[in-house]
């Protein structure tokens, strides 16, 4: 199959887009994290813009990859996630386009959008023409399936990362840590570049600082109300991921800590009042599994004026501690790369004392959370397998639960009218629960 | 002072009044383009009969999609909350509501407070609401009572595989015509009962809890009725009007003042 010549429409309407959000934040300013985010986000789009135009090797990354490694080499990459789905976010309309294109190669309704969108954004040349693919079986088939797919319409080699399941043992660990070590051979003989193991080093020493950074944010967080914005849960999420193990990521996160405790210090909310109205009061706390989608972050802003609905956390922010010795890197890369919550929750059996069930069971008591939402994406196969188990649990220990069903990437899915209609019901209940005592 | 609830629905709009906690009036109507012409015009006959406008009645609930649009209700409500209000109600020791409407169907999981616990509900195919059963009532030309009482008589069932509306529809269509066609009461009881399966994994998902009551134009239907006592296995509750539930929750919401 041949692909077409690569259309950076798309790309630099995402690029026009994100900088025009981030000057007007300059502005109007609604923290410093979230300018940070805009800035840095648009400037990893625009390296690969220009990398592109001085005809550079480039990598197509899962985004949950450990980056270090590109990072380390000095490798220009690309996370498929952030860039293809993440772009319907900021406007640049390419469900439909991607979608069809995806259906195409035979990628059908059940698939994930955000892999459908991702094959069909390769597919229609949106995303720059990569030298290579590297991507990992975490944490889903349809993550692994893909990405061979990938390689085979861009037609260039790629590099799978075996990953054991479950991914929480120290034997893993050592396994994925061998994985590594032949993804940098192969790296340095498809790219001609050569890893500076020094970097590698320093990257493995800010990734660990970064790690700390998500644990102080997820403490603070158990603040009344709570401190940070319903969108930045998942934006921050990203950030780990694009920004893993550099100063970029240090820069943004020490910002979002120190913005975070300096509102829970004040007693503030993380979503600021309307110009010349009072503060949003917070009624029920509530926690995202998985992440709140980057599509919704209006609705879930009106679900706090509304309705005094906060997000105190997705359980995608709550990193555990996690060793990491600059003197090994390829072990602590790994050690931190099967630690990503996504990958921990999600990788290990649901119920297991990594498992998102458990994880999500203990934010509850842990954020004293009203209730949990799940944004049920029905063709996920990693999420649709622990919904029944996660609403019973949490049943359980008392905590109401509900289940959006809903799309991720595609707003197409569910309408809007749709999605506030079942958050009203969600509204109804806590506030009957409320009522009773 | 009389209590009002509403439940602006897709299709119908339902009207409910309380005195001293009683049902003294109910209405329903074809909901109009705007909710408020709709509603004004169900409580007509009785601002009539009781000498009253609109200004003078006590509080006003409203629900259904068009709850917002009431400009004159005083309190929202949506649909699961006035379902678990309403029948607790009319039947006290139910624990699970399923309601289906036009376009919507809600299981409820209802507390011993009258409350809501939980609930699903199933907005994106058709297959599970009364809209659908009217498009097989048309493509075999007959009505929704004429369905019921045929598949009544049905021995048997017609095995009908798919849960999509569309896809049913065609199932259907070809059964009528394959060579020798097949029953038209076995084909309306295999209907029915494919739609009970589709309510039954709704079920699932917030558990099966008795004593269990069904609500909606659609329980009236006593194919369906049948259908959904064979797959759940229980004896349902059915109200005299089922589909004034969630309009006597609002009134009951209403009456309570919470919003």
């Amino acid at each position: 199959m041949r692909l077409p010549v690569a259309d950076f429409s798309k790309m630099d309407a995402s690029i026009r887009t994100l900088a025009s959000i981030y000057e007007h934040r300059k502005v109007s300013p609604r923290g410093q994290a979230e300018l940070l985010w805009y800035q840095y986000y648009t400037q990893h789009m625009q390296k690969i813009r220009e990398a592109w135009e001085r005809g550079e090797f480039i990598l197509s990354m899962f985004d949950a990859c450990p980056a270090e490694i590109p990072y380390a080499m000095d490798l220009p990459w690309y996370g498929t996630v952030v860039y293809g789905p993440g772009a319907v976010a900021v406007g640049a309309k390419i469900e439909e386009a991607t979608l069809d294109s995806a259906r195409q190669v035979g990628l059908m309704l059940e698939t994930c959008s955000g892999w459908r969108m991702t094959v069909g954004m390769m597919m229609r040349g949106w995303y720059p023409r990569p030298g290579a693919v590297v991507s990992g079986n975490p944490t889903c088939d349809t993550c692994a399936k893909c990405w061979p797919l990938m390689a085979y319409l861009a037609n260039v080699p790629s590099f799978f990362i075996d990953v054991p399941f479950p991914a929480g043992n120290e034997r893993n660990i050592s396994y994925v840590a061998t994985e590594l070590a032949e993804l940098i051979e192969w790296l340095e003989n498809v790219s001609g570049k050569k890893m500076d193991w020094d970097r590698l080093r320093e990257t493995v020493e800010l990734g660990r600082q970064m790690v700390e950074l998500n644990r102080e944010i997820q403490e603070i967080l158990k603040a009344r109300p709570s401190p940070i914005v319903p969108r930045m849960t998942t934006q921050s999420y990203w950030f780990n991921w694009i920004y893993s193990g550099t100063p970029e990521g240090v820069h943004f996160l020490t910002a979002l800590r120190d913005e975070v405790k300096e509102k829970a210090v004040r007693g503030a909310s993380g979503l600021p009042p309307v110009k010349g109205e009072a503060p949003v009061k917070e009624r029920f706390r509530v926690i995202s599994i998985p992440p709140v989608p980057q599509i919704r972050g209006k609705t879930l802003d009106w679900l706090w004026r509304e309705y005094g609905v906060s997000i105190v956390v997705s359980t995608f922010m709550l990193w555990p501690d996690v060793e990491m010795d600059p003197d090994k890197p390829l072990e602590s890369i790994a050690r931190k790369y099967l630690n990503n919550p996504l990958i921990r929750q999600y990788f290990n059996p649901c119920e297991s004392p990594y498992g998102t069930v458990t994880a999500t069971v203990q934010a509850a008591r842990d954020y004293e959370a009203n209730g949990v939402m799940i944004w049920g994406n029905p063709s996920c196969d990693a999420t649709s397998g622990f919904v029944k188990i996660m609403r019973d649990r949490l049943a359980e220990t008392g905590v109401p639960s509900v289940v959006f069903d809903h799309d991720p990437a595609d707003p197409t899915y569910t309408s809007e009218d749709a999605l506030k209609e079942r958050m009203e019901e969600f509204v109804d209940l806590l506030e009957s629960r409320e009522w009773e005592g | 002072m009389p209590v009002v609830g509403i439940d602006v629905g897709s299709l119908s709009t339902e009207v409910v009044v309380l005195e001293e906690g009683e049902v003294v009036y109910s209405w329903v109507e074809v909901s109009a383009d705007d909710a408020d012409t709709g509603a004004r015009k169900a409580l007509e006959a009785y601002l009539r009969q009781a000498g009253l406008s609109i200004d003078q009645l006590g509080p006003v609930g409203s629900t259904g999609v068009g709850r917002r649009d009431l400009s004159f209700a005083q309190v929202r409500k949506t649909v699961p909350s006035c379902l678990a209000k309403g029948i607790h109600k009319i039947f006290p020791t139910v624990r699970t509501v399923i309601d289906i409407g036009a376009e919507t169907s809600h299981v409820v999981k209802v507390n011993a407070k009258g409350n809501p616990e939980d609930s699903v509900v199933h907005d994106k195919c058709g297959a599970g609401t009364g809209t659908f059963l009217e498009a097989i009532a048309k493509v075999l030309h007959m009505s929704l009572d004429g369905m019921a009482e045929r598949a009544l008589a049905a021995t048997t069932k017609a095995e009908i595989g798919n849960t999509c509306a569309v896809f049913i529809e065609q199932e259907v269509i070809s059964l009528l015509h394959q060579n020798p066609p097949t029953p038209v009461e076995e084909i309306i009881a295999g209907v029915f009962a494919a739609m009970a399966v589709r309510v039954m994994g709704m079920v699932r998902m917030v558990e099966l809890n008795p004593d269990v009551a069904f609500c909606g134009g659609v329980a009236k239907n006593a194919g369906l009725v049948r259908a959904l006592e064979a797959e759940l296995g229980v004896k349902l509750f059915i109200p005299e009007n089922p589909q004034l539930v969630a309009a006597l929750g609002a009134a009951l919401w209403a009456g309570e003042r919470k919003n």
